[in-house]
């Protein structure tokens, strides 16, 4: 059973809940941490698919982000991140290893192993090198926390540590009631809204060809209810254990700029991509002689490589690709018109106009925009 | 707007019996849509992977 796939899962999360509240009353807070990855090993070993798989995760990145950060401490983080993406690259790449009888894609795919990933490699950019290595039990409730286990949000370390560290005293009833209300607003926009618009909107217009804008919309849409139900469930039942967990998604329909958008929509991905990603890339550029000239250069190649690697995360089909540099060049534009609005010192485009008419036709063009993006990344075309 | 007690607990009850009616109307065995996938009455929340 994977996390939010049944009835039955939201059935072993009360259960897990009632554990917490109970053990709240007899144990110490820095017991917490122990009780919680009781739960998610029960989790794991009792309903998750491949528990090997991710307890062989688990070993692999703490040894080896023990031997990058605290042994070899290459000048170059780069070797580190390759390693422990190597897994990932291997299942998204699907090799086929000649000596095996059967696909890599076997013995290292599980449901959630990018997400795993990304965590993993959040914490190794994040560790300084004269920095203790994670408590291992803290360490393994960060990649297997049931509630965000499959589909985000990206966890910090950091973030995840501060909030285990409370203990018991988060299990608070104002911390059970803001869970509870993102829980149902999530429960919401995933089994009714967007099985609604799956049901009688996009799947209407399955096997009619392409029906124009309503077809974009009708896939903005779906995709938002159902990712961020999502987000909002694991944020809820998050809550609801103790936890805090980070917010996905804040109306996203009403971005006015490709950058206010990832804002907005799928935020921790935004954040991590922007971290670990783009500003070290934008450094590294900023460094070569040959590009000091020329600032935008840099901004917009480091934009679109971001915008691309986001694609590729996705897998590497045309599909995902292509919108991954559509987002690229949305912002590559959105970022030469902003850098032009300054050099003139006024809007570039829309000149004196009522800044409210400004950010409504702002608000339409991006929507559409990202419709449309969103739509290449479906492969439904 | 801060609601009183009673107000508050009157729409709660509506919300989530409109939330109730609304999951069983989708995922009841009673709709025939192709994409309803709901064996029984027990399979209440069921999502396809």
């Amino acid at each position: 059973m994977l996390p939010f796939s049944t009835y039955e899962f939201f059935l072993v999360m009360g259960a897990f809940i009632g554990v917490l509240l109970l053990c709240r009353l007899w144990l110490q807070d820095s017991s917490y941490k122990y009780v919680l990855a009781g739960l998610n090993l029960l989790f794991l070993l009792v309903f998750f698919p491949q528990p090997l798989h991710f307890f062989a995760l688990i070993v692999y990145s703490y040894f080896f982000v023990y031997l990058f950060s605290s042994v070899l401490k290459p000048k170059l983080k780069i070797w580190g991140i390759i390693i422990l993406l190597l897994p990932m690259l291997l299942v998204k790449f699907d090799i086929q290893l000649a000596s095996y009888p059967f696909k890599v894609n076997n013995l290292l795919s599980f449901a959630g192993l990018s997400y795993a990933s990304f965590r993993i490699v959040g914490y190794y950019m994040d560790k300084a090198p004269a920095e203790k290595m994670a408590n291992p039990v803290t360490y393994f409730n960060f990649l297997s926390f049931t509630p965000t286990l499959l589909i985000g949000p990206i966890e910090r370390y950091g973030r995840f540590q501060t909030a285990e560290s409370a203990g018991f005293s988060t299990l608070t009833s104002d911390h059970f009631i803001t869970g509870w209300n993102a829980l149902l607003k999530g429960l919401v926009f995933k089994y009714i809204c967007a099985e609604v618009v799956d049901r009688y909107w996009l799947g209407g217009l399955e096997g009619t060809g392409f029906s124009g804008l309503s077809d974009y919309y009708a896939y903005y849409f779906y995709l938002f209810f159902d990712f961020a139900g999502y987000s909002f469930m694991a944020l809820g039942i998050g809550y609801m254990m103790g936890m805090t967990v980070p917010v996905n998604f804040t109306n996203p329909f009403l971005a006015v700029n490709p950058q206010d958008f990832w804002r907005r929509f799928h935020i921790s991905l935004g954040d991590w991509l922007k971290d670990y990603f783009f500003t070290p890339l934008y450094m590294f550029l900023t460094r070569k002689k040959s590009l000091k000239k020329y600032p935008i250069t840099r901004q917009n190649t480091a934009l679109l490589l971001t915008f691309t690697l986001m694609g590729c995360w996705n897998g590497f089909t045309s599909n995902f690709i292509l919108s991954g540099l559509l987002f690229g060049l949305y912002s590559l534009i959105h970022n030469t018109y902003v850098i032009q609005c300054k050099k003139k010192n006024r809007d570039a485009i829309f000149g004196n106009m009522h800044p409210k008419a400004v950010r409504w036709i702002s608000i339409i063009i991006t929507f559409h925009l990202t419709a449309f993006a969103l739509y290449v990344f479906s492969g439904r075309f | 707007m801060k609601l009183n007690a009673p107000v508050r607990f009157l729409l709660n009850a509506v919300l989530y019996t409109a939330i109730v009616v609304v999951l069983y109307l989708l995922y009841s065995p009673l709709n025939n849509h192709p994409k309803n996938k709901t064996g029984s009455s027990t399979q209440f929340v069921y999502q396809q992977f």
